[in-house]
């Protein structure tokens, strides 16, 4: 489309949609390419300040992902350098609605899909640990793969929470004093053998735990249905357990174990009068709920009640000390950020630090401004808390920082004994496992034929609009989002050719584009240095102010995003440095392994598209600031 | 220029085991529904600073209770599954003790009026699900009225 084509579209636009009494924006992303899985580029949707886009996974499934803004920009045009394209969609309050709506129904259906995965995979685990044996391999987190280079050892139920606790036996330990009263209002309420019966009955429950036995039954079938009912065995026995170690902390008021709980000497960690006061109101809350946990008959109740306590203490600590004491929230197996001390990166550390702080003032300063404290309020702080710490002492010591992309929920997890698994014959339990391993197989089978990869039918593009239009009746869509997008037949399943589209076919309002990192720099840079020197700094890996080496990407010299003319030559230059690189490589591989020559040869692979003045690659890097990607505003212009 | 944009990227997409989708681990380990993470993403879940408000927090939990409970009428499940699923979700949240929420019991209501139901049949199931607790049965009330009408 011209440019003045596309104004006369969007002036059109413009008009429809003043005719409209309302109207909305969702924006369609086009994520510019980069070399290794993104060579067409990437596309995601926008609905304020959430991303949904599709990714395909190592294990070969496309998955819906959903992450804020700010975070999916972060990642691309930073630690990624692509450019991002925006292509501003308008639409009428309803239609964005249900088009938001659509998609956050498909991701939460699809979250539960993968959840039956796991919870099977973690009967297989919990059937092989009864068996006594270690397990014969296979992926966690839902991955379709069964075995393979990939696979990882199943995931044996934990029990989350329990391992914030001193273990009792074989030495007795000092009670607790928060569980001790805890302990009193419990037996008030409910008797004074209430936690006895209950833990009688739990033991009980435990030793008569049978796994499931229809290795038939209904599995997935659709993205838009629900998995059926099932509670599986291996959560069966994770509840159980949950309750009887809850039921074992409080009996014995039992303390936390000194490493659990995290605090810090400095001002920073100071509670305020008015910090204290909140804490000893949400103690006395706390309290009141954990008593209820204690009679109550929900099936998960044991998890809330673990952690409640655990907090109980740590806000007991907190009061006693005068500064914040929080639970150490970080999962026994997460990430980790290395080489902390390494130059190259004082930056990104500095303002990271930086955050981190900001972000733990920033949580009690909305805990004193809460009219009530909720669970969701104070793990905020926890989990600020958990970051700023973990930021601190890592760059104080030298030592890996730890990191975790999801909410900080207290994990304290810990194997459950063996005592507490179900008593099965051997033979029960050999036959149970056939079943189970069964179950699984046919889930993952299931599973594949809805999720599984497609290069057109289900890439990140054709899901994308699979999801977009079918949020409507198919004769709806055009009037809703102002046409339709065919991605079977056509060259519309790739990214880059997918945003022509969307702005030839839907109701495009406004295109604005997203910089990357270095575009962004250099734009600085011209503004206020010699440009011919800027050029000739920045135009190569060597020099480059914004570039870093990062082992990630493959050998190149030139980048060719910013030119045109020179593409071609600098593509050659990249293909013979990338040979060299490979040459040398190959007679240093005896001493350096195959990573040079895999590099270079990489490297002379993608610099063949700048040859015909395509370019892919944009180079990449490890850490980054993101002062730049929150700074600089997109700005509208219309496409040539 | 085009046609040689395409033809070239054929040739790359024969080439590489996978295309066209990014295989960002930046991405997918800060996404909402990972418990992964990835030194790479560091920024954004070292410091939670590229998350939301707590109060936009809690409208995207709410958003999300109800479109499950509405997803959940809709497919005729139980109220044992129900309540297991919604844990789910809250500890995703942060929510340990669910049953203590505001935010679940009005997204419950919300997701009960967005799947149709109104009269006897959500005085039916909004009992059920608030159990013998007014103040829960208060909430799911509450989120019932706020939304619109489907």
């Amino acid at each position: 489309m011209s440019r003045r084509a596309f104004s006369a579209a969007v002036l059109v636009t413009l008009l429809v949609a003043g005719a409209s009494a309302r109207a909305a924006r969702f924006e369609y992303l086009y994520v510019e390419s980069n070399v290794g899985g993104s060579s067409g580029g990437h596309a995601a949707v926008r609905f304020g300040d959430r991303v949904f886009h599709y990714q395909n996974a190592k294990d070969g499934s496309l998955r819906l992902l959903r992450e804020p803004f700010d975070t999916f920009r972060y990642a691309y045009t930073v630690l990624e350098n692509r450019s991002v394209h925006v292509g501003r969609v308008l639409v009428s309050d309803e239609s964005y609605e249900q088009i938001h709506d659509h998609f956050n129904r498909r991701f939460l259906i699809e979250q539960q899909h993968f959840r039956v995965l796991d919870a099977r995979r973690s009967d297989v685990a919990l059937l092989e640990r009864i068996l006594g044996r270690g397990g014969d391999g296979g992926p966690r987190n839902g991955g379709l793969r069964n075995s393979g280079p990939t696979a990882r050892p199943r995931d044996e139920p934990k029990l989350r929470g329990a391992g914030f606790f001193e273990v009792a036996d074989p030495a007795p330990v000092a009670p607790a004093p928060a569980l001790v009263a805890l302990r009193g209002r419990v037996e008030q309420r409910y008797g004074p053998d209430a936690l006895g019966r209950r833990l009688t009955a739990t033991d009980r429950a435990l030793a008569e735990l049978r796994p499931d036995e229809a290795p038939d039954d209904p599995v997935i079938s659709s993205r838009d249905h629900l998995p059926p009912d099932e509670y599986a065995f291996s959560d069966r026995f994770s509840d159980l357990a949950s309750g009887r170690a809850a039921l074992d902390v409080l009996i014995d008021a039992r303390p936390v174990r000194r490493e659990a709980l995290r605090s810090d000497a400095s001002a920073d960690w100071r509670l305020s009068q008015a910090e204290r006061e909140v804490l000893l109101s949400h103690e006395s809350r706390l309290e009141d709920r954990l008593m209820d946990l204690f009679g109550s008959e929900r099936d998960d109740w044991g998890f809330a009640a673990l952690v409640g306590m655990a907090r109980l203490e740590a806000i007991a600590e907190s009061l006693a000390t005068g500064r914040w004491v929080v639970l150490d929230a970080f999962p026994a197996r997460t990430r980790a950020i290395t080489d902390v001390l390494h130059p190259g990166r004082s930056e990104f550390f500095a303002e990271l630090r930086r955050y981190a702080r900001r972000d733990f003032f920033e949580s009690r300063a909305a805990l004193l401004a809460a009219d009530e404290i909720g669970e969701r309020d104070y793990n905020e702080v926890e989990a600020a808390a958990n970051r700023a710490l973990e930021v601190r002492d890592g760059l104080a010591s030298g030592r890996d920082i730890r990191v975790y992309g999801g909410r900080l929920v207290p994990h304290g997890e810990q194997s459950p004994p063996d005592a507490w698994l179900p008593r099965l014959r051997p033979d029960d339990a050999e036959s149970a496992l056939n079943v189970a391993r069964l179950r699984e197989s046919s889930t993952v089978q299931a599973l594949r034929a809805i999720y599984g990869y497609e290069l057109v039918t289900n890439n990140c593009v054709s899901a994308l609009f699979e999801t977009l239009e079918s949020a409507f009746d198919p004769s709806e869509v055009a009037e809703r989002l102002g046409g339709r997008i065919e991605t079977y037949g056509t060259l519309n399943f790739i990214p880059w050719i997918s945003f022509d589209a969307v702005a030839r076919e839907y109701r495009v309002a406004e295109v604005a584009e997203i910089p990357s990192l270095r575009m962004t720099r250099m734009t600085e840079m011209y503004a206020r240095e010699n440009r011919a020197r800027v050029y000739l700094r920045e135009s190569n890996t060597l020099t480059s102010s914004v570039y870093r080496d990062n082992p990630r990407d493959s050998f190149f010299l030139f980048f060719t995003d910013d030119v045109v003319l020179p593409r071609p030559l600098y593509g050659a230059l990249n293909l013979v440095a990338g040979l060299g690189q490979a040459v040398l490589g190959l007679l240093r591989l005896p001493f350096e392994g195959p990573g040079e020559v895999v590099a270079g040869a990489k490297g002379a692979f993608f610099s063949l598209p700048e040859l015909f003045f395509v370019n892919l690659r944009k180079g990449s890097l490890d850490y980054g600031p993101s002062v730049v990607a929150r700074t600089r505003l997109e700005s509208s212009s219309p496409p040539d | 220029m085009p046609t040689i944009r395409v033809l070239l990227l054929f040739v790359l997409i024969a080439g590489l085991s996978s295309t066209g989708c990014s295989k960002s681990s930046t991405s997918q380990a800060s996404s909402e529904s990972s418990s992964g993470s990835s030194a790479s993403s560091s920024k954004s879940s070292a410091s939670s600073s590229g998350s939301s408000s707590p109060s936009s927090r809690e409208a995207a939990y709410v958003r999300d209770i109800r479109d499950f409970t509405a997803e959940w009428v809709l497919s005729g499940g139980d109220v044992g599954t129900f309540k297991r699923r919604v844990a789910e979700i809250a500890k995703q949240d942060g929510i340990t003790d669910w049953e203590q929420d505001e935010g679940t019991y009005r997204g419950i209501g919300r997701g009960l009026k967005k799947a149709g139901l109104s009269g006897q049949r959500f005085s039916d199931v909004s009992a059920n699900l608030a159990g013998s607790d007014p103040k829960r049965a208060e909430w799911i009330q509450k989120g019932f009225d706020a939304e619109p009408k489907p």
